[in-house]
């Protein structure tokens, strides 16, 4: 790691950290472990929409479908009254939703742009009304699942969150990365080195799928009980898509930092404000001043203004000498 | 005669009902620098689009080391060792000049069967060794297109197409590609180049192909083709040169 990426890391760490603090000290809560958790969930899952959305340039409305199937792997076994192992019925949930996502790459990834994010969005409400119309997955009443002590559950949830980001960040860092963001920038010249353009989006909607899926199997131990709504929901693919859009897409930290501040935002609104709807008022006018403020995202943001305070200290130890 | 690497084989082009070109025969052997001149709209850059598989031509066949591989998909193409550098310049800006080269070699680079060279070679030869860090989007036009050729070069090509590299560069830096182009026609690359500049064609090329109208209407060396009346006519406004 290079100093300039450690200075970054550093720094978006305090931001979080500061982020935090604030948050729980103004509810006037010490610590709410549970509430970090649930951060790490969406984190987990906006770190598999940005392999597919932000490296390769597909914007998906339909990863809730993912976490979904990854929820409902872990919990219908449950459900179903069968004793699997918790350990491998989290690797399933990861498998059940690659393979979801590699059957439906064939006529998903022929379309592209603004076709590709309404068949995705499509793709969520087929899911969301057949978990919810369907007695054999539960209905819309959802199944329960095992109480997993909040001791060993949570540290699992936030190491698999930073063995998410650290598996990322290795990843678009190699040659797979690389073809990732080749097809992403110029798709013709990608064609030109030899990226087969279908198979290299389909791996990132595959790697991204089981990510995703992992956050639904998490989210489905964490909550205990899963129903189509929590799981399915546009407004979960909305979530997702959102935190990477506001912290950047295409970058490690986007996601981390985005997906961050939209939870933290949200639940101190919900809390705070009590008229009806107002909550998704504030997150509207922040979204809106985001996006016109800082087009390439807040981490984007905050690595140029880096940029800016090195070059100028730079110049000012030239001037010195 | 050498045997040809690469021919087309009356090749013909038709968008919709409008006929862009009909019957055009061209090959090229190994290490040959070929010129492809023509008026605007002539067909030129369609003839790289065919030859790399983003059209399919309406007729005729383009064969490379004997083997028909008219429609196959670009990056099967790109494989088999045929490099583009594209005339509006169109580097992978995300990236470092480094990281063009290296996501080349992962891909085409691996299955490549012609000219190897290593990554410092191609950085010296494209003038980017102090420029291989920095971020492609902050170079100059000149290094990215700079970049496009080190990035075909990491394909290990035996066939190289550039489409204008001249375009938009000052004198000196045509010298820089000129010099470029005879090194790699040395080590044993072939080079298909479109270019309007007649010095550039006059000091590079072997052999020059001149299209008009929809047709071939010459084909020979450089000192040839400036000489050839309907050239002249077409292509040098009635001026000999």
């Amino acid at each position: 790691m290079s100093k300039k990426h450690m200075l970054y890391s550093i720094i978006a760490g305090v931001i979080i950290l500061v982020a935090y603090i604030a948050y729980f000290h103004g509810s006037g809560q010490s610590y709410n472990a549970g509430f970090i958790v649930y951060i790490c969930l969406f984190l987990i899952a906006g770190q598999g929409w940005n392999l597919l959305g932000g490296y390769i340039g597909e914007v998906s409305f339909g990863h809730a479908v993912f976490f979904g199937i990854g929820a409902y792997t872990i919990a219908l076994p449950t459900g179903y009254g069968l004793n699997i192992p918790m350990p491998l019925l989290i690797i399933l949930s990861m498998v059940t939703s690659g393979l979801f996502a590699w059957a439906i790459s064939y006529p998903l990834l022929r379309i592209k742009g603004m076709n590709f994010l309404i068949g995705t969005f499509g793709l969520g409400i087929i899911f969301l009304n057949a978990f919810t119309s369907s007695q054999l997955l539960f209905a819309s009443q959802g199944t329960f699942l095992p109480f997993v002590q909040p001791s060993v559950l949570y540290p699992v949830i936030i190491g698999i969150t930073i063995a998410v980001v650290i598996f990322v960040s290795v990843l678009v860092k190699s040659s797979t990365g690389l073809s990732f963001k080749a097809v992403r920038d110029v798709p013709e010249a990608a064609q030109m080195i030899g990226i087969n353009l279908y198979r290299t989006k389909t791996k990132a909607l595959v790697i991204g799928a089981m990510i995703t899926g992992l956050a639904g199997a998490m989210y489905a131990l964490y909550s205990m009980h899963i129903t189509p709504s929590a799981t399915f929901d546009t407004s979960i693919s909305n979530d997702i898509l959102l935190g990477s859009y506001i912290g950047g897409c295409g970058t490690v930290l986007g996601p981390v930092i985005g997906g961050t501040i939209l939870i933290i935002i949200q639940e101190a609104a919900r809390s705070t404000i009590t008229v009806t709807g107002g909550h998704n008022l504030v997150l509207g006018i922040i979204l809106v001043l985001v996006m016109m403020t800082m087009k390439q995202g807040i981490w984007s943001a905050i690595r140029t203004g880096i940029d800016k305070i090195c070059g100028k200290l730079s110049s000012v130890k030239k001037q010195r000498r | 005669m050498q045997q040809p690497i690469l021919e087309l084989q009356n090749l013909g082009m038709r968008f919709g009902g409008l006929e862009l070109f009909s019957g055009i025969n061209i090959s090229v052997s190994k290490g040959e620098i070929l010129g492809i001149i023509g008026t605007n709209g002539s067909g030129k850059t369609t003839l790289f689009n065919i030859i790399c598989g983003i059209y399919k031509p309406a007729e005729g066949q383009v064969i490379y080391h004997g083997k028909d591989i008219t429609g196959l998909p670009p990056y099967k193409i790109a494989r088999q060792g045929i490099g583009r550098c594209f005339q509006m310049v169109v580097p992978f800006e995300s990236m470092t000049p480094k990281e063009n080269i290296r996501v080349a070699r992962a891909n085409a680079g691996r299955y490549g069967k012609g000219i190897e060279l290593s990554v410092e070679e191609i950085m010296e030869l494209t003038n980017l060794t102090d420029k291989q860090d920095i971020t492609t989007n902050n170079l100059a036009l000149p290094d990215k297109k700079n970049v496009e050729i080190a990035r075909a070069l990491a394909c290990n090509p035996e066939v190289i197409l550039f489409d204008e590299v001249s375009c938009g560069l000052s004198g000196e830096e045509i010298g820089e590609r000129m010099k470029l182009m005879k090194q790699l026609a040395k080590k044993g690359i072939t080079i298909i180049v479109i270019e309007h500049i007649m010095m550039f064609i006059k000091e590079i090329c072997d052999r020059v192909v001149v299209l008009h109208a929809g047709e071939l209407i010459a084909q020979g060396t450089p000192q040839e083709i400036i000489q050839n009346p309907k050239v002249i006519d077409a292509y040098l406004g009635g001026r000999k040169l």
